[in-house]
């Protein structure tokens, strides 16, 4: 909980949550608020794309180095993203 | 085994989806024993190497993805690994499963252990999807570890890697210096050393994904997939089922010339024909079904179909993770359960376990193909859908929707109503390997087989003896069975099921249903050869039913299999698994409330439209 709060506070404008991210936008982790999501690939540096988003705010499919995870909407909202423009 | 000389222990490794158990399955053959650890439910699986020289103990840990433990298997692997089990010899080396494709997640898991101070062998499995830059001698390089490569899915893929375990295990214990560095900065060196590429490339089961999970076609390939898989049980399973019940007519006319009428006739003809054999018939359908359902999982599109569904999931107060047990449901409830234990929170999972058993299982097959081919046409609908195929696929969702609802239910319950994470992996496609379809098959054949053989054939036994005495007194005007005791029975019990429309030849099949559902099909086959007269002492139940049967009796038997409580073996491992045998009760109570009703409405509903019969 603490990276999440530290995190916050130095946001710039181009980080957004993983949630926000369109699909097919590729982007670099920022920072992970829950240690499972670190373990499973999501650490600062490692890039990520959304593939898929279910209907009505329901899981998020997304790429994180070789795999693929699927996500559940709040789970990807507390991770920060800055997208990369092609 | 020599209790002196212990053989060597080795404990494998790996994250979920790596192919560890295809490996194992190489490594250990036949020897491989499955149980529990003791006090938890967590599967102990242990299996010998065995060659010229002796045999080394292999154990296969549950899948884990860091060291940090987030399920009650993952934490088991850590105590194994730690020595820390009470009960359990620790294991002397490590072998570390990585799957060669996916390796940047993997080598995390990998640098995590290195801190462990055992002697670790890796082996990089799946070869043969590797990327170019992957091999063992670079990644031995880069870790200073050693690396076998295997190919889990062939015969032969792990042939170097039993070589070379075999002269680790023969080499003196060196406990390896741990490196003094955490994990995550050994995980950044190697990476950078393996100069595996940061960006995304776009892989095969991406493409797939873009359209198994859109979000409008994926729905439809989820649906048009259950549908086939019904639709295929139903018309692909009937040339097999008519091989089986042409054998069994073959054997029952056999016996019927060859043995004097009498007892054993009888026992033989009405009981274990009628019965038992009635219950064989059905093989075909269940296999198919499993056939679907090991294909699918194999595939890797099972928790992609969980992706699509979470959110309805989670609508309901269930985990996402509870997809996969309710799925392994339709097979049985029984592993079905089991695989609720990959649920972390204790509460999402004993509501899985609660619903589990309202998905309809193989053994319900075929009391529903019974009753579906004897009251509902074989009738071409539209679109080459038939109309037999349409009402199983309806019986399947009313099954579906009844657990959704429970879990709704059950759910309100709930003091606390966190929404809980998904971090749900999404592994690569893979094409089933049919060696592996079929080992499956087989498997399944002989659990089968053997049900028939014992508890089916036991209880069909029971029946028969109950159905046939005491024999009816002189000058009789009823049929015989009406006055055995199974009949007294059935008339006994007949003012509770009377409103749903059920007769007494009904009622006498339910009783040992609770035992095993599918011997309701044979009980019956049972109750009416005894009861018809020796010209009609055949397996043909199906126009025997459709004769004494009005529709809506029928339909509400139908109904009553969709919610029926469960059967005896699924309440025992209820019991086991929730440790509590208040759960195990509220189950079975909870469940016949539910059939009850849900027959009583159909029931009087089909009474309304098609009038008394």
């Amino acid at each position: 909980m603490e990276t999440q709060h530290s995190m916050r506070s130095q946001s710039s404008p181009a980080v957004v949550s993983l949630a926000s991210l369109g699909i097919d936008q590729d982007a670099v982790v920022c920072a992970t608020a829950h240690r499972r999501l670190s373990e499973l690939g999501f650490t600062p540096g490692t890039h990520v794309r959304v593939i898929a988003k279910a209907w009505f705010r329901g899981p998020i499919a997304v790429r994180v180095g070789s795999d693929t995870f699927a996500l559940r909407c709040h789970e990807a909202q507390d991770l920060m993203v800055a997208p990369i423009t092609p | 085994m020599n209790e002196l000389f212990p053989p060597a222990r080795v404990a494998m490794l790996g994250s979920p989806n790596c192919g560890k158990s295809a490996l194992f399955n190489l490594l250990t053959g036949s020897t491989q024993k499955i149980a529990n650890y003791a006090g938890v439910t967590v599967e102990r699986k242990v299996g010998a190497l065995k060659d010229s020289r002796g045999m080394i103990e292999i154990i296969d840990l549950p899948g884990l993805y860091s060291l940090n433990p987030h399920s009650p298997d993952e934490a088991i692997t850590v105590q194994v690994l730690k020595g820390e089990l009470p009960g359990e010899r620790e294991p002397e080396r490590l072998l570390v499963v990585l799957d060669a494709s996916h390796l940047e997640r993997q080598l995390r898991l990998l640098a995590a252990l290195v801190n462990v101070p055992k002697p670790i062998l890796v082996a990089l499995n799946m070869m043969d999807r590797a990327p170019a830059q992957v091999n063992a001698k670079k990644l031995s390089e880069v870790t200073s570890l050693e690396v076998i490569e295997t190919i889990g899915v062939r015969a032969d893929g792990a042939d170097a890697l039993k070589q070379r375990l075999r002269a680790s295990c023969d080499a003196p214990l060196s406990p390896r210096q741990p490196l003094a560095a955490d994990a995550e900065s050994i995980y950044l060196n190697w990476m950078a050393a393996l100069e595996l590429s940061p960006q995304l490339a776009v892989t095969r089961s991406e493409r797939i994904d873009r359209w198994v999970l859109h979000p409008v076609f994926g729905p439809l390939i989820l649906a048009l997939v259950l549908f086939l898989t019904f639709q295929a049980v139903f018309s692909w399973a009937q040339p097999f089922m008519h091989v089986i019940s042409a054998g069994l007519g073959l054997v029952s006319d056999v016996i019927t010339q060859g043995l004097p009428p009498g007892p054993v006739q009888s026992l033989l003809v009405n009981g274990i024909l009628a019965g038992a054999g009635t219950v064989l018939l059905f093989l075909p359908q269940i296999l198919l079904l499993f056939a679907f359902i090991i294909v699918l999982e194999d595939s890797g599109y099972l928790p992609r179909a969980a992706f699509l569904l979470d959110r309805l999931m989670s609508g309901v107060g269930l985990s996402g993770r509870a997809f996969i047990p309710l799925l392994s449901s339709f097979a049985c409830a029984i592993p079905g359960i089991l695989a609720t234990r990959t649920i972390p929170d204790q509460r999402d999972r004993t509501i899985t376990i609660l619903i589990a058993p309202l998905m309809t299982c193989s053994a319900r097959l075929p009391v529903y193909a019974l009753l579906i081919g004897a009251f509902i046409p074989q009738k071409e609908l539209m679109f080459g859908i038939n109309l037999q195929g349409l009402v199983l696929f309806v019986l399947y969702t009313l099954g579906i929707v009844g657990a959704f609802a429970m879990a709704f239910v059950f759910s309100r319950f709930r003091r606390v109503k966190a929404s809980q994470g998904l971090a749900m992996e999404l592994p690569s496609y893979h094409w089933p390997v049919l060696r592996h379809v079929l080992l499956g098959l087989w498997q399944r054949t002989l659990i089968f087989i053997n049900r028939v053989g014992g508890t089916i054939l036991l209880l069909m036994v029971l029946v028969w003896f109950l159905s046939s005495f005491p024999l009816p007194p002189d000058g009789a005007t009823r049929a015989p069975i009406e006055y055995s005791f199974a009949g007294q029975i059935g008339q006994w019990l007949l003012p509770i099921f009377k409103p749903i429309g059920f007769g007494w030849q009904i009622v006498v099949a339910l009783i040992p249903g609770i035992a095993a559902r599918e011997v309701v099909v044979g009980v019956l086959g049972t109750v009416y050869a005894l009861g018809g007269s020796a010209s009609d002492l055949s397996v043909s139940l199906a126009p025997m039913i459709a004769q004494s049967w009005s529709l809506p009796t029928a339909l509400a038997l139908l109904a009553w299999y969709v919610y029926a409580p469960q059967c005896l073996s699924t309440l025992v491992v209820v019991r086991r698994e929730t440790n509590s045998l208040k759960m195990a009760w509220f189950l079975a109570a909870y469940q016949f409330v539910l059939a009850y009703a849900a027959a009583l409405v159909t029931y009087r509903l089909a009474m309304a439209w098609w009038g008394a019969a």
